[in-house]
């Protein structure tokens, strides 16, 4: 998948899921407290939204045969989604309920959407923080899911009050608390904007990625979010290259060693191409760098260009 | 050796495996079906050179038959898609299938050591390039030439994977999800409120506010913000009484014998600094009278944090009547929040089109500001009055008669929904209607105790020291010896730990209330009080005016509203020889599931019928 369909699954799959939590909660969210019945909706927003973008996020790297991973990247992702949905709903009602300024309606979808945002990036940053790594790429995804979820909340909350005044000159004569379209955008747009900006956030602060120009499923495009991102056809490796002998199960792979990119062979007898030199030793990667593994060729890309050495 | 072929139908850039002469594929990009031909792949702009090396031997075309990998020869399991060696996917692709034009004949292609093409890696598209290779039948293969080499194998189906999809179909979930919110919107434009609705006759239209108010407030305080009492009291501003001044609600028009207590770790405190004047008399002098001075008494445990804050707008603009005083304890510091409010009533009486600004909504939130946990209570005391009469008796719903004397709910569960006065016993024509809401519900708590009695002076004070109330107010009867009648109404909110930073909310309504008679002819009247909120319970209360002997009244409620406890037809007490009132009261326990706006209606068996509207509304961020 590249970047740019990346970015456009994310927010479709943020608003359809976002759409089904509406649904949910209208459905199944008790009419009373208010507070129970807000952080209800929000647990049904948090988890349908942090299910359906933590599955685009793993299954972007990763594929269905590596279902363990999806499912712990998804499931992690819902755990957080659904305390950040309860948490942001139940803190936004209560504000609202207290001050009975309209502006706390807009800062209690904003305070959801954050807190739901935050959800995507938990994975990674927790899994690097318990392993002791530099845990650089994942607070960047942290930070990024935090402002995608705190930019969609907001305009999904302002949006909805913009919604709920215009139908209420349009169509004065039925129940406000009746109407579906403002609430239901309201989520929608919240749910594409976190996995937008999300999605976009990623692409656009990207420090290193992987194109696949030839081989399996080419023209994907994975991001080096890891220290250590493995290269081979095992179900376990971060870059699958399936279906090719000459790829050993664990071929290759590219570590993060001093601020920046090294290639290492695993010793594999068909060897790993740098350039189309086979290398024997750790080897820096310089972007637009082609790795041929197999009959697999890979391109490196980094955001900082570094000089030849 | 995969190799770039420049497709004959939209002319761009394909990658194939070796091999793949004479075969025939589908172009990914206009789905065109063309046959390869081993002289033209495309002239490669940015050659890198392919160790022959790496290129493994040739393995037989993958066939229905075979039961080993096409691409590692490792035995493959019966039904397997996928071999468990190198991860090649069989899947449904590896199938062959029927194409209709035949093959190209070309002369075969030998896998050969030495390079053999370039990989061209440039002028391949960013687009994701699914080669989808089309599997001769072994009928139409002419030539003995090997079968391909299987190059990196199709990609394997996921529930994302959409790169077989045209692109426009990519963003056909896009427009669905749009189209989704559009048939919402014309649900909204043209279903909402007809059939949506539980009660679909009244359907809930939010009913303007009068901005002309019907209560007044008025505060007791010193000359400055940051002293007196802040005690209020309650008049009308379009009811005279028999004196010609406003009719009041509460005994003193600045509530000068309302008082509120806070109790902490067991100890009484006042609410606000305490202030006798000169000359006031021993009017109510039951315990001690009201010492004759006229100066703000020191108050040594507590001071104003904030004194008479102007409540701001609400939601509408309006700007809101009432204030709110902040009083800190000390050194518990504990702070007080009396936020006092004249706010439009949430039911309206029949007929009317705007709801009125009448009544008065009290709320306090007590704070924890300590580091350490209190325990924290708090008493209110209304001295309830009614035009010209201080003696005022009080309707209760599930009570049977007036209550003229005492009355006691102990415990949160017995405290009513609410209790009310109606100024005469003529239900066409009652007169003041003072409504008292104990259960607001939401946030609020309601009060853990409640009795009605005689107002007694609690206040016990010497010169010197601290004025000091006791927590508990005796229950005594409304009249006194003498027949005189002072009514009064006391809350209980029992002392509860808070945590420190921790906090508690508590309120009532005190204002002006509706029964409705217009259709009973005065022979029946309805009135409703309680929490209105989706889910929550409120009291429907039936007066029925020299009641009949065995007379019954029957509750008929709209879809949607359901009756708590109890059967829909009741039979209506009957009253005292000696009784004050005319009225006996009949009350149903009755809840919303939805919001709306419902009508409910009361039949008596003497054919009388009364109707009642009831609004229950909320406020959700999310709805």
């Amino acid at each position: 998948m590249s970047f740019r369909w990346f970015i456009y699954y994310c927010a479709l799959f943020g608003g359809w899921a976002a759409l089904l939590g509406w649904l949910l909660g209208r459905w199944l969210a008790p009419e009373t407290p208010l507070v129970i019945q807000a952080s209800v909706k929000g647990v049904f927003l948090g988890l349908t939204v942090a299910l359906a973008l933590g599955l685009v996020d793993a299954l972007w790297v990763l594929t269905m045969r590596q279902a363990g991973q999806v499912a712990l990247r998804a499931g992690t992702a819902v755990l957080v989604g659904c305390l950040g949905g309860w948490f942001g709903g139940l803190l936004g009602q209560a504000f609202f309920g207290w001050t009975d300024f309209s502006v706390f309606l807009v800062l209690g979808w904003t305070f959801t959407g954050l807190l739901i945002g935050l959800s995507i990036g938990v994975f990674e940053a927790l899994s690097s923080l318990l392993r002791r790594e530099d845990w650089t790429g994942a607070r960047r995804k942290l930070l990024n899911g935090l402002l995608g979820g705190a930019v969609g909340g907001l305009l999904g909350g302002i949006l909805s009050m913009a919604l709920r005044g215009l139908w209420k000159m349009l169509f004065a004569a039925r129940p406000q608390e009746l109407l579906w379209s403002p609430s239901a955008i309201g989520f929608v747009v919240l749910g594409i904007c976190i996995g937008l900006l999300i999605g976009l956030a990623q692409v656009v602060f990207r420090e290193a990625w992987v194109r696949v120009e030839v081989g399996f499923r080419a023209g994907r495009e994975l991001l080096l979010s890891k220290n250590e991102t493995t290269i081979g056809r095992a179900e376990s490796c971060d870059i699958g290259l399936f279906g090719d002998p000459g790829v050993d199960p664990r071929h290759a792979c590219i570590q993060l060693q001093g601020g920046r990119y090294v290639l290492i062979d695993a010793g594999g007898s068909s060897g790993t191409y740098l350039n189309e030199a086979r290398i024997t030793q750790p080897s820096p990667l310089r972007s637009g760098d082609l790795i041929r593994v197999g009959r697999n060729v890979l391109r490196f890309g980094e955001r900082s260009q570094r000089r030849a050495d | 050796m995969p190799t770039i072929y420049s497709c004959p139908h939209c002319k761009r850039s394909l990658q194939l495996p070796d091999g793949m002469a004479g075969r025939q594929v589908r172009c990914p990009h206009c789905q065109g079906v063309f046959a390869v031909t081993a002289t033209a792949p495309v002239p490669p702009s940015a050659p890198v050179p392919v160790r022959a090396a790496t290129v493994p031997a040739p393995v037989p075309a993958p066939s229905s038959a075979a039961r080993s990998c096409p691409a590692c020869q490792a035995p493959l399991r019966r039904g397997a898609l996928s071999c468990l060696e190198c991860g090649y996917h069989i899947g449904e692709k590896a199938a062959p299938r029927p194409i209709e034009a035949p093959p190209l004949e070309v002369a075969p292609i030998k896998p050969s050591p030495v390079v053999v093409a370039p990989i061209p890696v440039s002028p391949v598209k960013d687009s994701p390039i699914e080669v989808i290779p089309a599997v001769v039948r072994p009928a139409a293969v002419r030539s003995a030439a090997p079968a391909p080499i299987p190059a990196a194998r199709p990609s394997a189906p996921t529930p994302l994977d959409f790169r077989q999809w045209h692109p426009a179909l990519r963003l056909l979930p896009a427009g669905l999800l749009g189209f989704v919110l559009l048939i919402f919107m014309v649900h909204d434009r043209f279903v909402s409120g007809e059939t949506e609705e539980e009660d679909p006759e009244t359907p809930l239209v939010e009913l303007p506010i009068d901005p002309n108010p019907l209560l007044d407030v008025k505060f007791q305080h010193g000359g400055d913000e940051q002293s007196g009492p802040m005690r209020f009291g309650l008049t009308m501003l379009k009811e005279k009484d028999d004196k010609g001044k406003p009719k009041r609600l509460t005994f003193s028009d600045r509530g000068d014998t309302n008082n509120a207590l806070t109790q902490i770790d067991g100890e009484s405190f006042l609410f606000g600094k305490f202030i006798v004047r000169t000359g006031v008399s021993t009017r109510k002098g039951d315990q001690g009278g009201v010492p004759d001075l006229s100066r703000e008494l020191p108050i040594l445990r507590g001071s104003w944090r904030e004194g008479r804050k102007p409540l701001g707008q609400d939601r509408t603009g309006r700007e809101r009547i009432g204030q709110s005083s902040v009083y800190s304890y000390q050194p518990q510091h504990i702070e007080v929040t009396q936020t006092v409010e004249i706010a439009p009533g949430e039911q309206v009486a029949p007929g009317q089109t705007k709801r009125h600004l009448d009544t008065c909504l009290v709320r306090y939130r007590i704070e924890n500001q300590d580091d350490k946990p209190h325990r924290v209570g708090f008493r209110f005391v209304l001295d309830t009055f009614i035009g010209g009469n201080d003696g005022v008796p009080f309707t209760i719903p599930g009570a049977s008669g007036l209550c003229d004397t005492s009355r006691d709910f102990p415990t949160s569960s017995s405290v009513p929904d609410f209790i009310q006065a109606l100024e005469r016993p003529s239900l066409e024509n009652p007169g003041t209607v003072a409504h008292l809401t104990l259960r607001l519900g939401g946030r609020l708590d309601p009060p853990d105790r409640v009795t009605l009695g005689r107002w007694i002076n609690q206040l016990q004070w010497k010169p010197g020291e601290e004025p000091h109330v006791d927590w508990l107010f005796p229950v005594l009867p409304m009249r006194d010896n003498v027949g005189q009648g002072d009514s009064g109404v006391v809350l209980y909110w029992d002392a509860k730990e808070l945590p420190p930073k921790g906090h508690r909310e508590m309120g009532f309504a005190y204002g002006l209330g509706h029964v409705s008679s217009g259709e009973g002819g005065g022979k029946l009247g309805l009135t409703v009080g309680g929490s209105f909120l989706p889910g929550e319970e409120f009291t429907v209360t039936a007066y029925v005016n020299e009641p009949l002997p065995r007379q019954t009244v029957s509750l008929e409620l709209p879809r949607g509203l359901t009756r708590v406890d109890g059967e829909a037809t009741r039979n209506v007490p009957p009253l005292p020889a000696d009784a004050v009132s005319r009225n006996s009261p009949v009350t149903w326990k009755v809840k919303a599931a939805r919001r709306g706006r419902y009508t409910l209606r009361v039949k008596a068996s003497n054919g009388v019928t009364q109707t009642q509207a009831v609004t229950i509304t909320s406020n959700g961020i999310f709805d």
